[in-house]
């Protein structure tokens, strides 16, 4: 009697072990779409058989991972997420520069022939007038190319500060699944808290590791430690006057530390590089361009004479350093005013010489840009190459980092995904082992049934 | 490698994507003709365009100071062409007012034709550019060369052009090439002013005078006429030469940025014909692992 009660008990036990498979395998199912979600399995485990009845015992659901696996996919995040933000922010700026009206290199080609058609009729007040408006035209140029530059860095500015928010949420999000996974040891929790994790990576960088005691530490490049257990600290964007954007702060407690040039990887560190790194750099090229233009310029038209005679004057208006120099440049307003002071003629000559003009158009052929490195029309066509170099190189590096983040994810979903032609045959599977668990039960309960009859 | 149905449709969803980026691409191209629009789509040949484009740019400039520059010696030419045949007729006048046979009413008449011949002399001497500046002035283009008396009251500099890339001409001739100044030259229009004077006083020895010295002028207004043609004609080789240089300019920034139209078909045509692959492809899967075949 004792026995034919203990059959019961495993029927019953086996009974629950199927309907757990078929659970996990209907949940598997329902969640084959779902973002980040890991197909999991049930573990029967068989119960020791000795003295007589044995059975099985389903533990607790659980999912097929690779820690390994999602720590690259991890990394693979941070790098598309830099390179996938500086890509589009240099096409970007490179259709501000280079795409909207006429480009700086046609404008300082533009003086160029201006100058010549000068040299050929000095006196011809219209041809000084045109020489005039295409020295007035590059200088807006370059002011307009500033503003663009300055939006664009404006606006990389207002992303990354939206990336810290965003950052310091996820962050409070991961200490919380911390938390819950050491009180529940859902599988989908720890999904969530993997999903969690590439998107700080994807945003931020750094590197994210399981301790022992299973809850996931998040570290920034230069050791700083933005999660720890059920801890969060957070990324605070703040206005630098210095600079006038804004810097980015690892904030915990009362500790803060400016952690703006340490970050690798992540879309904040793709911003950052664009903003203080291409666009900066692009600026300060233009800058330098600006003002090697108006003190080269200014030097050899000093030195020459208008039609009036007059030397000393110059073209431009000067400036002082080359910082800001693109936003300053402008032509002589009291040029503007009176076009016979264009330096056409060498001082002591008449009117009618062009030597000045000469002059100032063999600028065209000397390297007095970038540190006596490049011509003026070199320079200018090199502002925009290289931005379009940084450009075709992000957005390559994009392509490898997205080849490399789709391998990861094949492989994870080599593992982890759900297949619903495995999932059915699961389900079949523990279909059958319910069914044929239910006759059990219903074969040791007509046992049991005769036995109690013929009591 | 465990693969599943999902990831087999994410694949194939992701290979037509691909195509169709590709596709979106190349049609672009093919209707445009531009397969180097940005500096990102190809640094090297897009700097290599653009530097092409500034010479381009330079090189029409360059090509208008020349046509300045032709438009002045082509006035200079047809100043001194003047001169010269108000020489030749007043020579004609000086041996023809010598004859012995002549009276002083026959040469005051012929005064009077000479003074006139002197008048269209001086004129032509002071002949002024499209912008008004006197053509045989030097530097001085905002006054007249030549005062009343046909002096020279200008200077001698000349004005250089570019006539190419490192290279330069002289694109005016100095009224000085008129006077004394030149090695044995005469002051040409002071010449013709003394067969002025001499008709008018009846002054047979200097009217014969006269004769030598329009001669002499004659000439050196033939060399100045020379020397200028010779001029234009280095600015039509060099503007000969930058049209040449222009369609080369051309011809190279297109194989740098254009399309090649043909290769652009066939790439457009086998990456249609991909697409289309991959369509069917996702179209089987999405039959083979639909629900209802399970």
């Amino acid at each position: 009697m004792s026995d034919l009660l203990s059959l019961l008990g495993l029927g019953a036990a086996g009974l629950s072990a199927q309907h757990t498979g078929v659970a996990v395998a209907s949940n598997n199912a329902a969640n084959v779409n779902t973002l980040g979600y890991s197909r999991q399995r049930v573990d029967l485990r068989a119960e020791l058989a000795a003295p007589l009845v044995g059975g099985v015992r389903s533990l607790a659901p659980d999912r097929y991972q690779d820690l390994m696996l999602a720590s690259r996919e991890r990394d693979a995040a941070g790098s598309l997420g830099s390179a996938g933000a500086q890509a589009p922010a240099l096409l970007d700026l490179e259709a501000r520069i280079d795409g909207a009206g006429e480009s700086i290199d046609a404008r300082v080609a533009a003086l160029w022939a201006g100058l010549e058609r000068v040299s050929a009729m000095p006196t011809d007040s219209l041809l000084r007038d045109a020489a005039i408006a295409a020295a007035k035209n590059l200088a807006d140029g370059m002011a307009e190319r500033a503003a663009a530059i300055a939006a664009a860095r404006a606006d990389a500015d207002a992303r990354i500060r939206d990336h810290t928010a965003q950052a310091s949420a996820i962050a409070q999000e991961l200490a919380t699944l911390n938390t819950q996974i050491t009180i529940d040891g859902d599988p989908v929790l720890r999904d969530r808290r993997d999903l969690a994790a590439k998107q700080l990576a994807e945003l931020i960088g750094g590197s994210g590791r399981v301790d022992p005691d299973g809850r996931l530490r998040w570290v920034l490049p230069d050791g700083g430690v933005l999660v720890d257990g059920n801890h969060a600290a957070s990324l605070e964007a703040t206005p630098d006057p210095a600079t006038g954007f804004r810097r980015v702060e690892l904030v915990d407690g009362r500790s803060r530390r400016d952690v703006t040039t340490s970050l690798v990887g992540g879309r904040l560190a793709g911003e950052i590089t664009f903003r203080d790194g291409d666009a900066a750099t692009a600026a300060a090229d233009l800058d330098q361009l600006a003002f090697d233009l108006t003190t080269s310029v200014n030097a050899v038209h000093q030195a020459n004479a208008g039609l009036d005679g007059v030397s000393g004057r110059p073209l431009f208006t000067p400036l002082a350093a080359a910082a800001g120099a693109a936003t300053a440049i402008a032509v002589d307003p009291a040029l503007i005013a009176d076009p016979d002071r264009l330096a056409t003629a060498a001082a002591g000559a008449g009117p009618g010489d062009n030597r000045g003009a000469l002059a100032l158009l063999a600028l065209r052929d000397q390297r007095v840009a970038s540190g006596g490195t490049q011509t003026l029309s070199d320079a200018a066509i090199d502002l925009v190459g290289s931005l379009g170099r940084r450009a075709h190189d992000a957005q390559a590096e994009t392509d490898r980092a997205t080849i490399i983040s789709d391998h990861l994810g094949d492989l994870r979903d080599a593992l982890s995904g759900v297949d619903l032609d495995e999932e059915m045959s699961n389900l079949v599977k523990f279909q059958h082992g319910a069914e044929a668990m239910t006759r059990f039960l219903s074969t040791v309960d007509g046992m049991l049934g005769d036995l109690l009859n013929r009591l | 490698m465990r693969i599943t149905a999902h990831h087999l449709l994410e694949r194939s969803a992701g290979h037509i994507g691909a195509a169709q980026t590709d596709i979106a691409k190349l049609s672009d191209q093919v209707s445009s003709g531009i397969k180097v629009r940005h500096a990102s789509d190809d640094p090297v040949a897009w700097i290599q365009a653009r530097r092409e484009q500034v010479r381009a740019a330079i090189s029409q400039g360059r090509g208008d100071a020349i046509g300045l520059g032709s438009d002045q010696l082509a006035e200079t030419e047809r100043a001194l062409g003047t001169i010269g045949g108000v020489l030749s007729e007043a020579r004609q006048i000086a041996v023809q007012a010598a004859n012995a046979n002549y009276v002083a009413g026959d040469r005051a008449k012929l005064e009077l034709q000479v003074a006139g011949l002197f008048s269209v002399a001086l004129a032509s001497a002071n002949s002024r550019n499209a912008a008004g500046e006197y053509v045989l002035a030097g530097a001085q283009g905002l006054v007249a060369p030549f005062d009343a008396a046909g002096v020279f009251v200008g200077d001698a500099s000349r004005r250089d052009l570019e006539a190419g890339e490192g290279a330069s001409a002289s694109a005016t001739l100095s009224g000085s090439a008129l006077t004394s100044a030149v090695a044995g030259g005469v002051d040409v229009l002071p010449a013709l002013g003394r067969l002025v004077t001499a008709l008018g006083a009846n002054d047979v020895p200097s009217i014969q005078a006269a004769i030598d010295e329009l001669d002499a002028a004659h000439e050196q207004v033939s060399q100045a006429r020379g020397e200028v043609g010779s001029m234009m004609a280095v600015f039509q080789d060099a503007d000969a030469f930058r049209v040449e240089l222009e369609h080369s300019l051309v011809g190279r920034i297109a194989s740098l940025t254009e399309v090649d139209i043909i290769d652009a078909a066939t790439d457009l045509a086998q990456r249609t014909q991909a697409l289309e692959a991959s369509q069917a492809v996702n179209g089987r899967l999405a039959t083979l692992l639909s629900p209802g075949r399970r």
